[in-house]
């Protein structure tokens, strides 16, 4: 998720992107879906937040939100498209909902949402027809998984942490306090970093023989 | 296979009780299914715990470096069966190596050295 600073900080701003970023950040992490996703909100037509180079980019207008899907930067670029526009917050999120949970149940495995939709027959427009004037009649189902993930999601970190047998498998050795006895640091720039291969010479041997 | 693989599997059949059993943790440091890392008088040994096989719970002792990384991570693999035999393969490039007699199935050339194990009441054992 990426965000301009919005109207709270910019004098261009029309809309808090920020807290829009903040909702939509926190209600789709952790959701499982075929690729890596990238989100922005740009809370003016400047668009400083690259929104339109995202899977999901929301721009603001002095109305509501414009919706584009399916950007890409890397190595093959793709503009995102105009999707819908002047949306209030409660259709956006609609939208997207519906929007993540169709590209997750019909994308390839590792495909991004850009190559999915030049995949998709029909392009654009059947995406439109699905999402918004639910031709397939999949828009109550989709929002409802959305929703089930958004209500059933917890930090896999915080629950590693409470549960010692998930603990189990941060110990080095199950029956010796000591680290691996292989890995070994160099400093660089003040910090320490692994050593490379034809660095381990210069660790001292009382080291080397822990 | 290898000349070498061909010794090593000799010399495991010419010595099937091996011994004395020595503890190296207790069975609650396992985890089913997966890897642990034990220290083993100076020697880093994965063990792989597999509650359900033909043969009953089994425990699996094989050495945790990996021969093509040059790292300490065979413990972190994760468990599969190729053609009837249990392997593990190594976290950075994917080779599987037999969790019998650890050898590489991919690569002749690389092998794991392998130590008996097994599960005696509460504690898990290893004979060198």
């Amino acid at each position: 998720m990426k965000s301009c600073v919005g109207s709270t900080w910019c004098r261009y701003g029309v809309q808090d992107s920020v807290g829009m970023s903040l909702v939509l950040e926190n209600r789709y992490k952790g959701l499982r879906s075929p690729h890596k996703l990238k989100f922005a909100v740009s809370g003016c037509t400047r668009e400083c937040a690259e929104a339109q180079s995202k899977d999901v980019g929301v721009i603001a207008t002095d109305k509501g939100w414009n919706l584009y899907v399916c950007g890409n930067g890397g190595m093959r670029p793709r503009h995102a498209e105009l999707f819908a526009t002047d949306l209030d917050d409660k259709t956006l999120i609609r939208y997207i909902d519906r929007f993540l949970m169709f590209y997750i149940r019909t994308a390839d495995k590792l495909q991004r949402t850009s190559v999915w939709r030049e995949s998709l027959e029909g392009g654009l427009e059947y995406l439109k027809e699905v999402i918004i004037d639910d031709s397939l009649g999949l828009a109550e189902e989709l929002e409802a998984q959305m929703q089930h993930v958004v209500d059933t999601y917890e930090c896999e970190w915080a629950n590693a942490l409470q549960d010692p047998e998930k603990l189990k498998r941060f110990r080095t050795f199950v029956n010796d306090e000591r680290g691996d006895p292989d890995i070994h640091f160099v400093k660089e720039r003040g910090q320490r970093r692994p050593a490379r291969a034809s660095e381990l010479h210069l660790i001292p041997v009382t080291e080397e023989a822990l | 296979m290898s000349q070498a693989n061909a010794v090593r599997m000799s010399s495991a059949q010419l010595a099937p009780q091996p011994g004395p059993w020595q503890v190296l943790c207790s069975r609650d440091d396992l985890v089913a299914n997966s890897g642990v890392v034990a220290w083993f008088d100076g020697a880093q040994v994965a063990l792989f715990y597999l509650p359900e096989t033909e043969q009953g719970e089994q425990v699996f002792a094989i050495e945790n470096r990996d021969p093509k990384s040059g790292a300490n991570v065979i413990g972190r693999g994760i468990v599969g069966r190729i053609k009837d035999e249990y392997v593990i393969a190594a976290p950075l490039y994917k080779q599987h190596f037999s969790l019998e007699d650890g050898r590489c199935l991919e690569d002749s050339e690389q092998y794991l050295r392998v130590w008996s194990a097994r599960l005696n009441g509460d504690l898990v054992e290893i004979a060198a």
